[in-house]
């Protein structure tokens, strides 16, 4: 691959003798994320934010009292630049560069056509490249699904228990993905859910979960070639389902019901992953 | 499966299609959703016509979304682009009835605060009117692809 399909052009310049706070503004405000940096008329290396972090105060509260504010309010765009820039030609190989920048442990290397800087490549663009190639051999799958499911029939316009499962089941099949179904009791007590003692009524909410479980078990078809665990919680739907999500780190989130619903526009909002509204 | 990107959100979803559907196989079709164009007018003549400027606008998404197209192509899947003018919900749900699509996949921008509980964006329309599944993944606060 070669490297001027990777490249950037950044349009930013910046002295070597400038303020590395000042240049560090500019930096955040820049498109390319990376600046050209100029000794004497002459491009000599790439500042990047990651330069700049290693160069600058440490993010440790404890480590970075004992750094004095006014030392590294000196500090110039040179301090941050690891050495001399790593320049290849236009024509370079995508893995000839990545041999560079790793044998000069720097994070960016100017891309030159005869004299003239032409772009830039960073460790970015070689890994998100590298991504690209790693998941053309084998796509990205989806490892981990959670399906929320309710046993008992659907009411107020929602799509049906089935269809849901369904759905959640056909995606984990083609996927080879785990699948949790999900059920959420909103009356039961979250100490009986987690199997602990509880007051008077206790008997009849443990008779509750045990048929909630016992639905859900039965709604797992027989004979399915992914693996399917069921869980049981307490309390409020939107919480249980995001909180079994984090936990078992789904990449989707199957739920049914109507779609435009509060509970299904709460868990968009918050889901650390995409939401299918079934 | 009919995809509504837009301009800034598109690298959002596109990949959480591919990693759905490239295990699986299927159709990708992106559509973007433009405002109806005007005509320009100047000193009381017509400069350009809507249709002349649909068709300039229309050319300049479908070079927008090519790339994307080709990205998805390139991993076997069977990837299309379509630019339509309108109402992005109305248009997105015509779309997805006129294809036939299976689910639809949306990327939500939501208000932040209370205003989230009083305003109603282009995915709130989408998911109360759509008679098919509907993807929907956040511009931000959520993992990538």
């Amino acid at each position: 691959m070669p490297i001027k399909t990777l490249m950037r052009s950044p349009s930013g310049v910046v002295e070597a003798t400038e303020s590395l706070a000042i240049a560090t503004r500019r930096l955040a405000s820049e498109p390319d994320g990376c600046l050209l940096v100029r000794n004497r008329g002459r491009v000599v290396g790439v500042l990047t934010m990651a330069d700049v972090r290693a160069a600058g105060p440490s993010t440790i509260p404890t480590l970075a009292a004992y750094e004095s504010p006014s030392l590294t309010a000196h500090l110039t765009v040179a301090d941050a630049l690891r050495g001399e820039g790593v320049v290849v030609p236009l024509n370079a190989a995508a893995a000839d560069v990545a041999r560079a920048l790793r044998t000069r442990q720097q994070r960016a290397a100017l891309v030159a056509d005869g004299a003239d800087v032409v772009g830039v490549v960073t460790t970015e663009d070689l890994l998100s490249a590298l991504t690209e190639r790693l998941e053309r051999d084998s796509p990205p799958r989806l490892a981990r699904l959670l399906v929320a499911v309710s046993p008992s029939p659907t009411v107020g316009g929602g799509r049906g228990t089935r269809t849901v499962l369904d759905i959640g089941l056909e995606i984990g099949r083609r996927h080879g993905a785990t699948v949790t179904l999900l059920h959420v009791m909103r009356r039961l007590s979250p100490r009986i859910a987690e199997g602990l003692p509880v007051g008077g009524d206790s008997d009849v909410q443990r008779w509750r979960l045990a048929g909630a479980r016992a639905s859900l078990a039965r709604l797992v078809p027989t004979g399915i070639e992914t693996t399917v665990r069921t869980a049981v919680r307490a309390g409020e739907v939107v919480d249980a389902v995001l909180a079994v999500a984090a936990e078992t780190l789904a990449d989707l989130i199957v739920m049914g019901g109507r779609r435009g619903s509060a509970l299904v526009r709460e868990t968009i909002c918050r889901a650390r992953c995409p939401v299918l509204a079934v | 499966m009919l995809v509504l990107v837009d301009g800034s959100t598109a690298w959002r979803v596109v990949p959480w299609i591919r990693r759905l559907l490239a295990p699986a196989g299927g159709d990708a079709r992106l559509l973007l959703v433009l405002p109806p164009a005007r005509a320009v007018t100047a000193a009381g003549r017509t400069i350009v016509f809507a249709d002349q400027q649909e068709q300039s606008e229309r050319l300049a998404a479908h070079f927008f979304l090519s790339g994307f197209v080709s990205r998805l192509c390139g991993e076997g899947l069977a990837a299309s682009a379509e630019v339509r003018f309108g109402k992005p919900a109305a248009a997105t749900l015509e779309a997805a009835r006129d294809w036939g699509a299976d689910a639809i996949a949306v990327v939500d921008s939501p208000a932040r605060g209370w205003r989230r509980w009083f305003t109603r964006t282009v995915v709130d329309e989408i998911l109360n009117h759509s008679p098919v599944p509907v993807l929907v993944t956040r511009a931000s606060g959520q993992r990538a692809a």
